[in-house]
C-alpha cells in the first residue's frame, strides 16, 4: 500500500478524514473474518484494487467522457476531463475508486518525492489504481526502442514489486504462455462479485490468498 | 398593399362585435382587414367565423424536424466523430439514443413554437391603433382602410350599428 | 378560509381593494352544492364585469402596495439565500470535502435536495396541463401559481447537481458541444440524459408559464406608469388582443399543454434512471421510473396545497382559490398518495423476496436499523397520515390541517430521497459499508433553497399577476355564451359557471365572486 502510495502520488487524507472514509488508497487489504470468534476465527486477507473491468461499469456513465476503456484493456481515468460527478465511484461495485475530496496534501518531506511520472491531482476529481499504468507505458516504449516484445513479468506495478512473499502477479493475460495466464487458468481463480458480470482483469486463487492479474 | 389609415371603434360586448362585423362586411371591408381588440377570447360565432390561419403549427413542425435531426447527430454522430470505448460495449449503441433524440425533438417542438409565436405576436409594419380601454374589458373594432373606401363612410356604418367611433388618435404599443 | 387559520397575515400586501373576504360567501357556495342546486343564478354581462373589476382590483392592487413586512420577509428570506450562497463559495474555496460525502456514499443533501426539487416542478405540470387537457374547469384560477412553481422549483433544482460537482467551475463540460480536441460529452451517460432533459423540461415550463402570461402582462402594462410600464411592454410582446392574437395563443397553447406532459414524464423518469440504470444494489430497479413520477407528482401535489393555502392567506384570494379547491385537491392527494405506497410496495417486495443479499441489508437497516427513525417517519407521513385523514372534507377544507398535511408530505418524500440516495453505504463489499452524516454547508444550502423558493414566489407575486385574469374572465363568460347560442355546448373554451358546476366544482368561485360584487355594488 506504502508502495502504491509513493509511485502514484496519492494524496494523504490524515486520520480524521480518513475515518470518514476518505483515505485515498488505490489498493486496500480488506479483512473479512470466518464465523466465530477471534482465536479461532481466521480472517482472510483480500486485496482490492481497480478490478480493471472487461466490461466497466464505471465507464459508460461519465457524461464527459473522463472514464474510457484504452486499447490494451486497462480503464483509464482522464484526470483533466473528470468533474467530479463521482457517478463512475457508484457504479463501481469493487468501491475501487477514490474521490480528492480537498486538494491532496503531501505533508513535508513527502512532497519531495512525488514521481515525476505521474500527475498530481487536483481537487474535486475521482482517481483510481492505474496498474501503474506509467509503468507499463515506460516498458513498452523501452521495448519498442530495444525492438523487442515485452518479457514476462519486465512489467511490474509497485504494489506487485514490493510484496515480499510475491503474493502479487502481473503479466499479460493475452499471451497463453505468460505465467498470469497459466495461474488464471488454474481451477482456483476466482474474480471478484462475478455475478456483476463485469469481467474484471483481476483474478484471486482460492485458499493460498494469491492473486493474479 | 397601403391602406389609407385606421378606423376604429368601441363595440358593445359580443352582440356589438357581431353587428359590426356585419355592417363592415356589408359595407365592403375585406375580412382581413378587420381586427376585433378585446381582453379575452372571443368565441368564433361572434366573429363570423375563424380568424386568419396562424403559421404556428408550421414553426411547431420545423422545429420538430430540427429536434430530430440534432438528436440523431448528438446520439450518433458525435460518435462517430469521436469514437470512444466505453464500458466494453460497442462504441455505437442504440438504446439511449431514443432517449436524447426524444428529448431534443421535444426541446425542437418547445422553442419552435414559441419562436414562431413571439415573432407573429411582435409583427411588422406599421403602428397599429390599440386602446388601453381594452385592458378594462371594452371591446374595439379597428379598420385598416382599404385604399377604395372613404373612412367617413366606414365611421358611419359603424355608428349607425350601435358601435361608436373614436377619433384617429391612436396610442401606440 | 380565516376562520381556521389562527392569527391572519392579513398585513403583507394589503391591497387597498381587501373587500369582505369574510365566510359569508363561502358558506353560501357550501350550501348552494348541499340543497342540491344544481343551476347558478344566470349572471348578466353587468355582474360579470363587476367580477372582472373585482379581480382585477384585487389582483393589481396586491402587486402594487409594498408593506413593510413585505419588505421584512424579503429581507429575511434574501439572507438565508444569502449565507446558502455563502456556503457554496465556501466549498469551492475548500473543496467538495467540506459536504459530509464520502465513500462509498459519494451522494448526500445535494442529490436528494436535486430529486425532491425536480419533483415539486411536477406540481405545476401537472395542475395547468393534465387538467386542461382534460379541460377540467376549476383549475383556472390555481394555474399560474402552479406553472411559476414549477418553473422555480426547476430552476432550483436544477442547480443542485452543479452544487454538487466537484469541480463545479467545469460544470460547462457538460453542454454538448465539442471541447477543443473535437470531444463530445458521453450521450450514453444517464447524467447528459438528464441535462437534456432537464433543459428541456426548463425551457418547455418558462414558455408555458409565459406565454398565457403575455396577454396578463398586457393588462399590466396599461395600468402602470414609467419603468414597470416599459417593462411590462416588452414582455408582452405587442399584445393587443386582437382575435388573431388569441387565435394564435390558443394554438401554441395546444401544443405546448399536449408536448409539456411527456415531457415532465420523462424529465423524472430519467432522474430515476440516476439510479435505476447502475449496478447499485438498491437502486438497480425497473420499477423506479413509475415510482419517482408518481413520488414526484405526490410531493408536487403537496407542495402546491402549501403555497395555495399561504398564498391564498397573504393575497387575500379567499374568493378565488376556494375551499372547493382545496377539496379536489385533497381528494387527488390521497389518491397520488395511495398510488406511491403500491409503487414503493411492488420495489420493496421485489427486493425483499428476490434475496439480494445486499438489498436485503438495506431494507433491514431502512426497517429496525440505523435509517429506521427516518424510515417510519416516512412511512407515517406519506402513507398513513394522508390515509387517515384525507378521506374527511372537514380535514380536506380546514387550510390547517391541509398545511400541516401537505408540509408533512413533502418532508416524508424529502425522506424518501435521502435514503435512496444514501442507500450505497451498504453495498456489496462489506468493507467499504458507511455511513454518512451532512455536514453545515449541505445543510445551508439545502436550506437557502427553499428560502430561495420562498423568495421567487413572494417576488413574483409583486411582480406579475398570480392568477390567469383571462382565462378566468373567460371561464365565466362561457355559461352565458353557451345560454345564448354562442358557442357550442361541446366547445373546446371550459367554463366556470356551467349549469352542472355544483358537481364539476366551479360554484364556489362564481358565487363567491358574484356575492362579493353584489354586496359592493350595493353599498357604492
Amino acid at each position: 500500500m506504502v508502495a502504491c502510495l509513493a509511485e502514484n502520488n496519492v494524496g494523504i487524507v490524515g486520520e480524521e478524514e480518513a475515518a470518514m472514509g476518505r483515505a485515498q488508497h488505490w489498493i486496500r487489504i480488506e479483512r473479512y473474518w470466518d464465523e466465530g470468534e477471534y482465536p479461532e476465527a481466521r480472517a482472510q486477507f483480500v486485496p482490492v484494487m481497480c478490478q480493471q473491468c472487461g466490461n466497466a461499469p464505471c465507464e459508460p456513465v461519465c457524461p464527459v467522457f473522463a472514464s474510457v476503456h484504452s486499447e490494451d484493456g486497462l480503464n483509464s481515468q482522464v484526470y483533466n476531463r473528470c468533474i467530479g460527478t463521482r457517478y463512475c465511484a457508484h457504479n463501481c461495485p469493487y468501491k475501487a475508486r477514490v474521490f480528492n475530496f480537498f486538494a491532496p496534501q503531501f505533508p513535508s518531506p513527502l512532497e519531495q518525492q512525488l514521481n515525476p511520472d505521474v500527475t498530481v491531482r487536483s481537487v474535486g476529481i475521482m482517481e483510481k489504481c492505474t496498474f501503474c499504468v506509467q509503468r507499463i507505458r515506460r516498458v513498452r516504449e523501452q521495448a519498442r526502442v530495444e525492438d523487442r516484445p515485452i518479457a514476462d513479468g519486465e512489467i511490474m506495478p509497485a504494489c506487485v514489486q514490493t510484496c515480499p512473499p510475491g503474493a502479487l502477479v502481473f503479466g499479460d493475460a493475452g499471451d497463453p504462455d505468460s505465467q498470469v495466464s497459466r495461474l488464471m487458468a488454474s481451477r482456483r481463480g476466482i474474480r471478484l462479485l462475478e455475478a456483476f458480470n463485469t469481467e474484471p482483469s483481476v483474478v484471486y486463487l482460492k485458499r493460498e490468498g494469491g492473486l493474479d492479474v | 398593399m397601403r391602406g389609407n389609415g385606421f378606423v376604429s371603434a368601441r363595440v358593445d360586448g359580443e352582440r356589438g362585435v357581431a353587428s359590426a362585423l356585419k355592417a363592415l362586411r356589408e359595407a365592403g371591408v375585406p375580412r382581413e382587414r378587420i381586427e376585433v381588440l378585446s381582453d379575452l377570447p372571443l368565441p368564433e360565432s361572434v366573429l363570423g367565423g375563424r380568424m386568419r390561419a396562424t403559421k404556428v403549427p408550421w414553426w411547431t413542425a420545423t422545429g420538430l424536424v430540427i429536434g430530430l435531426l440534432t438528436g440523431v447527430f448528438f446520439s450518433i454522430g458525435t460518435l462517430f466523430l469521436y469514437p470512444l470505448l466505453v464500458g466494453g460495449e460497442a462504441s455505437r449503441v442504440a438504446p439511449p439514443n431514443f432517449i436524447i433524440i426524444y428529448e431534443l425533438t421535444m426541446l425542437g417542438i418547445v422553442v419552435a413554437t414559441a419562436l414562431g409565436f413571439f415573432l407573429e405576436t411582435r409583427g411588422r409594419g406599421p403602428r397599429r391603433p390599440y386602446f388601453e380601454g381594452v385592458s378594462v374589458g371594452e371591446i374595439f373594432v379597428v379598420v385598416d382602410m382599404p385604399p377604395d373606401l372613404v373612412p367617413s363612410r366606414v365611421r358611419s356604418v359603424l355608428e349607425s350599428h350601435g358601435a361608436e367611433p373614436l377619433p384617429d388618435q391612436s396610442e401606440t404599443t | 378560509m380565516s376562520e381556521r387559520g389562527g392569527p391572519g397575515v392579513k398585513g403583507k400586501g394589503d391591497g387597498p381593494e381587501s373587500t369582505g373576504t369574510g365566510s359569508t360567501p363561502e358558506k353560501a357556495a357550501l350550501a348552494f352544492e348541499a340543497a342540491g342546486v344544481k343551476t347558478m343564478p344566470a349572471l348578466t354581462e353587468d355582474d360579470l364585469r363587476a367580477l372582472d373589476r373585482d379581480l382585477d382590483a384585487r389582483v393589481f392592487g396586491a402587486m402594487q402596495s409594498i408593506s413593510i413586512r413585505y419588505l421584512l420577509l424579503v429581507g429575511f428570506l434574501g439572507s438565508v439565500v444569502a449565507f446558502g450562497a455563502f456556503a457554496f463559495g465556501w466549498q469551492i474555496y475548500k473543496g467538495i470535502g467540506v459536504a459530509g460525502i464520502n465513500r462509498p456514499v459519494f451522494w448526500g443533501f445535494y442529490i436528494a435536495s436535486f430529486v425532491f426539487w425536480i419533483g415539486i416542478s411536477h406540481a405545476g405540470t401537472l395542475v395547468s396541463a393534465i387538467l386542461r387537457v382534460l379541460k377540467v374547469e376549476w383549475r383556472m384560477p390555481l394555474t399560474r401559481a402552479a406553472e411559476a412553481m414549477t418553473l422555480f422549483a426547476l430552476m432550483i433544482g436544477g442547480l443542485f447537481p452543479i452544487i454538487h460537482l466537484g469541480r463545479n467551475w467545469r460544470f460547462y463540460w457538460m453542454i454538448p458541444v465539442p471541447n477543443e480536441r473535437g470531444l463530445w460529452p458521453n450521450f450514453r451517460s444517464a447524467l447528459m440524459w438528464d441535462l437534456l432533459a432537464i433543459l428541456t423540461y426548463i425551457t418547455a415550463s418558462s414558455l408555458f408559464l409565459l406565454l398565457p402570461l403575455i396577454p396578463d402582462l398586457a393588462t399590466a402594462r396599461d395600468r402602470t406608469r414609467g419603468l414597470r410600464r416599459r417593462i411590462y411592454g416588452l414582455l408582452s410582446f405587442g399584445w393587443r388582443g386582437t382575435q388573431q392574437q388569441w387565435h394564435r395563443l390558443h394554438v401554441a397553447m395546444r401544443v405546448f399543454t399536449i408536448v409539456v406532459i411527456p415531457i415532465a414524464v420523462s424529465v423524472h423518469t430519467i432522474v430515476s434512471w440516476d439510479f435505476g440504470m447502475t449496478l447499485v444494489e438498491g437502486w438497480r430497479s425497473t420499477v423506479f421510473g413509475p415510482y419517482f413520477v408518481i413520488g414526484a407528482i405526490y410531493s408536487g401535489m403537496a407542495a402546491l396545497v402549501t403555497v395555495l393555502v399561504l398564498v391564498r392567506r397573504s393575497l387575500q384570494l379567499e374568493d378565488y382559490v376556494t375551499l372547493r379547491h382545496f377539496d379536489r385537491l385533497g381528494k387527488v392527494l390521497l389518491a397520488v398518495s395511495v398510488i406511491w405506497f403500491y409503487m414503493f410496495w411492488a420495489g420493496f417486495l421485489t427486493d425483499w423476496y428476490g434475496g439480494s443479499t445486499v438489498a436485503k441489508l438495506i431494507q433491514h437497516e431502512h426497517l429496525v436499523g440505523h435509517s429506521a427513525v427516518l424510515f417510519w417517519t416516512m412511512m407515517v407521513v406519506n402513507v398513513l397520515v394522508p390515509f387517515l385523514f384525507l378521506w374527511f372534507r372537514r380535514v380536506r377544507t380546514s387550510m390547517t390541517a391541509m398545511l400541516v398535511i401537505s408540509l408533512l408530505v413533502n418532508v416524508g418524500m424529502w425522506i424518501e430521497r435521502f435514503l435512496i440516495v444514501t442507500s450505497p453505504g451498504i453495498n456489496s463489499l462489506s468493507y467499504n459499508w458507511g455511513s454518512y452524516t451532512p455536514q453545515w454547508p449541505e445543510i445551508a444550502i439545502a436550506t437557502a433553497t427553499f428560502a430561495a423558493f420562498a423568495l421567487l414566489y413572494v417576488l413574483f407575486s409583486k411582480a406579475l399577476p398570480l392568477i390567469s385574469l383571462w382565462e378566468v374572465k373567460e371561464g365565466w363568460r362561457v355559461d352565458r355564451w353557451r345560454r345564448e347560442g354562442l358557442v357550442e355546448a361541446e366547445s373546446d373554451v371550459p367554463s366556470l359557471t356551467t349549469g352542472a358546476t355544483a358537481v364539476t366544482g366551479a360554484t364556489a368561485t362564481a358565487t363567491t365572486a358574484a356575492a362579493t360584487a353584489g354586496s359592493r355594488g350595493g353599498a357604492t
